[in-house]
């Protein structure tokens, strides 16, 4: 139970409890109250603290000559003992779980464990591969055709268009054309999960040159059944009518792939090659493709609209007026999906992979996937990494640590064999820096390529970005490139073409320290859950803090409020008391004080929690007001004001539609009492347990970060008012006053340091560059940005962070 | 003059919000979600019963329609093909279940009254004041069948099941009504709501228990053995004013107990003759097409057997996707029997709580029914508002709050990690399920112990009181 010491440090005020005001009078009735004397009972035997000893002994040596009932001897269970015990030092409890998490959390890498495939099927490497040097020189020719044909073309997209199709009909694939719009513009819906509509709903309206084409062919395996098959994707785009030597490349490499897949016999699986159109970004274009595969629209295209469409997509000419060419073939379910590119490396480096695997709000692919890409390469010898953050490798402090680990480590091995690590100081900030790439591309929520598309469909892919760092116009180098990559990939193919079943083996959900460590769900779920212990503790504290004051001090709230009971008072209170306990109406009234209480507080944090959907809501409504206004002011010839752009001019109408909205909801609250606060925040706190705890679920990055701000900002505050009090009244105990008021000064600085308005500032301060209106800008594009995903993200800043900080900060004024 | 705002005010927004979302749209994203329809109460199956009736063939032709054949009439024409895009057809095709949940409110409202009214009655005569009475707080109490009625119409759980295409809405009007019925002692309504209760959904059949009850010994009152206490003690204490008027009250309560074999004779008589017109009006309206037997086999037997082992919020899909066909039959009746064997224990403590004792039982059948949905959820909370003032002392409400919310918001989650995601699988969404076991059965444990407690404090209070007059 609860020292009156500690009473004071959780409520903020400095009252002594009431109890000892229990008078003797009350004596006739004492016997028939026994539940409550059990109860004080167990007060008195654990709060063995000081001043509360003599006035609990009072009523119970009053008691000694009148009971006609024994008073039996109270019973503490242990459960219960320890329970008071945790809750007794619930603050300090809370902070270790805090820093312990904050901890774990940069442990992470030396807690990593290293990579293994769990699928007995793949087999990696268990056959040779038969991509060889003639492929190779395939490819290098096939490098200086394209290069011919899109200089001599007008369009460099139909040149390309017209080669793929012919090549692929050459050796008997099957080959047509897909069709999409450009993606919606965002913000244009009040949608949020819905997916853009990425088939043209008016032929017409799009323009020249807007539709985007993907080029597609499927090579049916000799072998199967034709009812599985792997998708193979490669972006490319043209630019001011060139195709950039690395995107020639990854088209000639590609095709050769094809073709040595058109020859080969060992395929189970049909293979799907995708030439993307990545005009509008490689994700539009094979989301769109994924999207028609799986849940085609029913659009009947009139003869007008087939001859406009076959127009646009250059008519292909020279005899092969195919119409089957629009027409859209399958080939079975997807077991897998690979997209690869070559990008122009650093010069002088080793050539190298990056391997992205982060899809929509943090899916990854099954890391049976990438475990086979790793093996390969390390069989092959060649280099393969993942995004990093860049600056992190010459941080002081994190080398610093790393320096702290590495020493820890080797002690620890001195002292006991089996409790060493070796964990270098470069590996430990290589490692951390990798999972921090890896952890804010979950957290932000948008893919990291196209791969991610495919996650939605619960296809497993990745994309293989390679980095050729020579000169990608000497045709040798491109022969020993081709070589190289080409064995890699089609190791890759056959692995995925041993499957037997869906990808289902291994992890799905992991962190990579490095491709071939990674953090598991099992491991990195144990600091959040340290972080989130905290919540349901302080709620818990604040539950028992408040069920306490009531039985203290029943029909007031003295003990919870008001130092501002005056002496005189108190005795009439005394009385009433008294009347109301020979009436045996004690507990009740109390229960009705309570729920009083509970009500208004769940009112609050309703009223709020409402206000925080509606906020969501409000960016299209924004957008299209402004938009609104910008057509008829240039349509009337007025200029905006003063610099201001339109996306700044959004992002300033989003946040004082807030506020004003904020107003609103404050306006209809009802008249909070004293001593509600602490109910208020019990709730906020279950408020964001919840949250988290579904966010764990939804994306875990965004879960920790939001727990590593919110735990805090949710635990700190208490109200203002009671730290004037303390200043005030309480002279006498300086030392005691001295320390909570530094922790309630520390607890009021958190909880501004967390709130929204300071967090949008420091965001704004991020990402833009000195102007407050450029950073405006950047921060609405980001709004943007994270809608159009359907981030999760977006909905925990708005649904959850948004109303747990501003109700603290509510707290810490009310 | 403000408990009246804030009701009506209350009623008006949950009828708004229910239209406002039936306008938006709503209907098509909730419609196929588990937590809100189960096969027997979907509105899109009974839309496809209806085509197949319309087509002249049986409505239970195929594995579609699990209702009843009077909903197929009633509720078939008004919903149409349920493709409407138009505001006019969404709302038309949902008054029906506005109505039915504003009937039910209202019904819950005038038991809460009565419910109220015997209330202060009974502690009046027993001598101890009504805390919820004094007269400083009685402008802040809003009386458990205002709250009732609140509770029931902004319940998030109701407005979904009503907006989201489930015929739970008319089940849950009915048991209401039968409890009405039974409140206000009006017997063959009593009878009809239950039979047609049971027709519609079967699990109610328990309710009858109470539903006998609330006939023969009036609504809630403390157990009897306080009434003979007090009266005991009443004598010794001869100041006494209201000493008149108990006895005469008593009388009354000894009066009525001589008629109760007649009143549940007259309520068997009135379930028989509303289950023999139900029984007639579902030949006349299956119209040949199929048989009263085949209209058994796929609505009650379908429920008992548990044939659809689609998943949704309750216990069996998971354990029956498991079990060996052999062994079937047996767990069957071991997940049925767990119902019928709580009812006697709890009816032997809770019988002079005929109302509190419905809610328990509608909370249990919640939690071992074979297709549960938020709507029987959005019943149980309707009843439990009923016994607000007994149950103000619940425990663990703060937890049953956050623990409510947490699977309402985290149950969809699990299922889309699971169906959509392909990250994780039917074990995420069965531990869901079970922590909404779970808090189903804290809730049940704690009310009854709180209720219990009630009483003891009572009790007490009457034994103070006894003494202080004695003395």
């Amino acid at each position: 139970m609860r020292t009156p010491q500690h009473d004071r440090f959780l409520f903020g005020t400095g009252v002594a409890p009431t109890t000892g005001s229990v008078p003797e009078q009350a004596k006739p009735i004492r016997h028939v109250e026994r539940g409550a004397e059990e109860r004080r009972g167990e007060k008195r035997e654990e709060s063995c603290v000081g001043s509360s000893v003599e006035e609990f002994a009072a009523p119970h040596a009053a008691m000694a000559d009148a009971p006609p009932l024994p008073l039996p001897k109270p019973r503490v269970r242990a459960l219960r003992r320890l329970a008071a015990v945790v809750l007794r030092y619930s603050q300090l409890i809370s902070i270790i779980c805090y820093s312990a998490g904050l901890i774990t959390v940069l442990l992470l890498p030396v807690l990593s464990k290293p990579t293994y495939i769990s699928e007995n099927a793949l087999m990696p490497g268990s056959a040779n591969s038969v991509f060889g040097s003639k492929s190779a020189m395939d490819a290098r020719l096939m490098v200086e055709e394209l290069q011919n044909l899109v200089a001599e073309s007008s369009d460099g997209y139909m040149a390309v268009r017209r080669w793929a199709i012919n090549r692929m009909s050459a050796i008997g694939a099957d080959s047509y054309l897909h069709t999409f719009s450009s993606p919606e513009k965002p913000l244009t819906s009040m949608r949020f999960f819905s997916s853009p509509q990425h088939m043209p709903q008016n032929w017409n309206s799009t323009t020249d040159g807007r539709l985007g084409v993907n080029v597609v062919g499927i090579i049916k395996a000799p072998r199967s059944e034709g009812n599985e098959a792997v998708v193979l994707v490669t972006p490319f785009a043209i630019e001011d009518g060139k195709l950039s030597s690395a995107d020639k490349l990854t088209l000639s490499f590609g095709m050769a792939l094809f073709e040595l897949y058109g020859s080969s016999n060992w395929l189970a699986r049909d293979v799907i090659w995708i030439l993307a159109d990545a005009r509008y970004g490689s994700y539009t274009a094979v989301a769109a493709w994924l999207e028609e595969y799986h849940e085609p629209k029913r659009h009947l295209l009139s003869a007008e609209e087939a001859a406009h469409l076959y127009q646009e997509t250059g008519g292909l000419s020279e005899g092969s007026n195919d119409p089957s060419l629009l027409e859209f073939k399958r080939a079975g379910f997807i077991s897998a999906g690979l997209v690869y590119h070559v990008s122009a490396g650093n010069r002088g480096k080793a050539d190298s992979i990056k391997v992205s695997a982060e899809g929509p709000n943090g899916q990854m692919p099954n890391l049976d996937l990438i475990n086979v890409i790793n093996t390969l390469a390390q069989w092959r010898r060649m280099p393969i990494h993942l995004a990093e953050i860049k600056g992190m490798r010459d941080s002081a402090f994190l080398n610093g640590l790393g320096r702290a680990i590495e020493n820890v480590g080797y002690f620890a091995g001195k002292v006991h064999g089996d409790w060493g690590f070796a964990m270098s100081a470069s590996s430990y900030v290589e490692s951390l820096a990798t999972l921090c790439a890896s952890f804010l591309n979950q957290a932000i929520g948008r893919s990291t390529g196209a791969h991610g598309a495919f996650r939605d469909h619960q296809i497993d892919a990745v994309t293989l970005n390679m980095f050729a760092s020579g000169d990608l116009e000497s045709s040798s180098y491109q022969i020993d490139l081709f070589a190289r990559f080409g064995r890699l990939v089609e190791g890759v193919m056959r692995s995925v073409n041993n499957l037997l079943e869906k990808f289902h083996q291994s992890f799905f959900l992991y962190l990579l320290c490095s491709p071939s460590k990674f953090v598991s769900v099992g491991l990195y779920m144990i600091p959040l859950g340290l972080l989130l212990v905290t919540l349901p503790l302080g709620a818990a504290a604040l539950n028992s803090a408040l069920v306490k004051a009531d039985e203290i001090a029943p029909g007031s709230d003295s003990k919870v409020s008001s130092l501002g009971a005056t002496e005189g008072s108190a005795p009439e209170r005394v009385e009433t008391k008294d009347v109301e306990e020979s009436m045996g109406l004690l507990d009740i009234k109390t229960t009705k004080e309570n729920a009083g209480r509970w009500r208004r507080a769940i009112l609050v944090v309703s009223a709020v929690q409402l206000w925080a959907f509606v906020v969501a809501l409000f960016p299209p409504v924004a957008s299209s007001v402004v938009d609104m206004l910008e057509t008829s002011l240039t349509s009337t010839g007025i200029t905006p004001v003063g610099g201001f752009t339109l996306a700044s001019l959004k992002m300033s109408l989003w946040a004082v539609l807030a506020v004003l909205s904020l107003f609103v909801v404050l306006t209809s609250l009802p008249i909070a009492k004293a001593g509600d606060w602490m109910a208020v925040k019990a709730l906020v706190l279950g408020i964001a347990t919840i949250g988290l705890v579904v966010m764990s679920q939804v994306d875990f990055a965004v879960s920790l970060m939001g727990a590593v701000v919110l735990v805090p900002t949710c635990l700190c505050p208490s109200p203002l008012r009671d730290m004037w009090r303390i200043s005030a009244t309480q002279g006498q105990q300086k030392e005691r006053s001295m320390l909570s008021r530094v922790s309630l000064f520390l607890g009021t600085l958190v909880t501004f340091l967390g709130s929204p308005p300071v967090l949008l500032a420091a965001a704004a301060v991020l990402l833009g560059n000195a102007h407050g209106q450029v950073s405006l800008e950047r921060l609405w594009q980001w709004t943007e940005l994270l809608w159009s995903g359907g981030s999760a993200l977006y909905i925990f800043v708005v649904a959850v962070y948004l109303p747990s900080s501003y109700l603290s900060l509510h707290i810490l004024f009310s | 003059m403000g408990e009246s705002w804030v009701v009506w005010g209350g009623g008006a927004l949950g009828v708004g919000i229910r239209l406002l979302l039936v306008a938006l749209g709503s209907a098509s994203l909730l419609d196929h979600r588990v937590e809100v329809v189960s096969p027997v109460t979907s509105l899109s199956r009974l839309a496809e019963g209806h085509w197949l009736k319309e087509y002249g063939m049986s409505p239970y032709a195929g594995s579609a329609y699990h209702g009843s054949p009077l909903l197929l009439s009633l509720i078939g024409p008004l919903i149409g093909d349920r493709q409407g895009i138009y505001v006019g057809d969404l709302l038309r095709s949902c008054s029906l279940f506005v109505v039915a949940d504003l009937v039910s409110a209202l019904l819950l409202r005038s038991i809460g009254k009565l419910l109220e009214r015997t209330q202060s009655q009974h502690l009046l005569q027993l001598g101890v004041t009504d805390p919820f009475r004094a007269k400083s707080d009685k402008k802040d109490v809003l009386g458990a069948g205002n709250i009732s009625f609140l509770v029931y119409l902004l319940n998030p759980f109701t407005v979904a099941v009503c907006v989201g295409g489930s015929t739970s809405s008319i089940e849950n009007m009915f048991i209401i009504l039968s409890l009405y019925g039974a409140a206000t002692e009006k017997v063959p309504l009593a009878g009809f709501g239950w039979a047609m209760a049971t027709h519609l959904s079967m699990y109610p059949v328990f309710l009858f228990i109470p539903i006998a009850y609330l006939l023969a010994n009036g609504p809630d009152s403390p157990p009897s053995k306080l009434f003979d206490l007090s009266e005991s003690a009443a004598p010794a204490a001869e100041n006494d004013s209201c000493n008149e008027k108990d006895e005469k009250q008593a009388q009354k309560v000894k009066k009525a107990s001589g008629s109760k074999r007649a009143v549940i004779l007259k309520l068997v008589f009135w379930a028989a003759i509303s289950w023999g017109c139900i029984l007639r009006l579902c030949k006349h309206a299956l119209l040949e097409r199929s048989s009263l037997v085949n209209m058994w086999q796929k609505t009650h037997k379908y429920m008992l057997t548990v044939d659809d082992l689609t998943p949704n919020l309750g216990l069996f899909w998971y354990f029956f996707t498991e079990v060996f066909d052999f062994f079937r039959i047996f767990f069957l009746m071991v997940f049925h029997a767990n119902i019928a064997f709580m009812v006697p224990p709890l009816t032997i403590r809770l019988h002079h709580r005929p109302i509190f004792l419905a809610f328990i039982l509608t909370t249990i059948c919640s939690m071992v029914k074979s297709y549960p949905t938020v709507g029987d959820a959005a019943l149980y909370m309707g009843l439990m508002a009923l016994c607000v003032q007994e149950l103000s002392d619940l425990q663990y409400f703060y937890l049953l709050l956050n623990g409510y919310i947490l699977i309402s918001v985290l149950g969809p989650v699990m299922y889309n990690l699971w169906i959509f995601r392909g990250t994780g699988n039917a074990n995420f969404y069965f531990a869901i399920n079970l922590v909404y076991a779970t808090l189903q059965t804290v809730l049940i444990v704690e009310s009854v112990s709180t209720v219990v407690r009630y009483d003891r404090n009572l009790l007490k209070q009457v034994k103070l009181r006894n003494r202080t007059k004695n003395s």
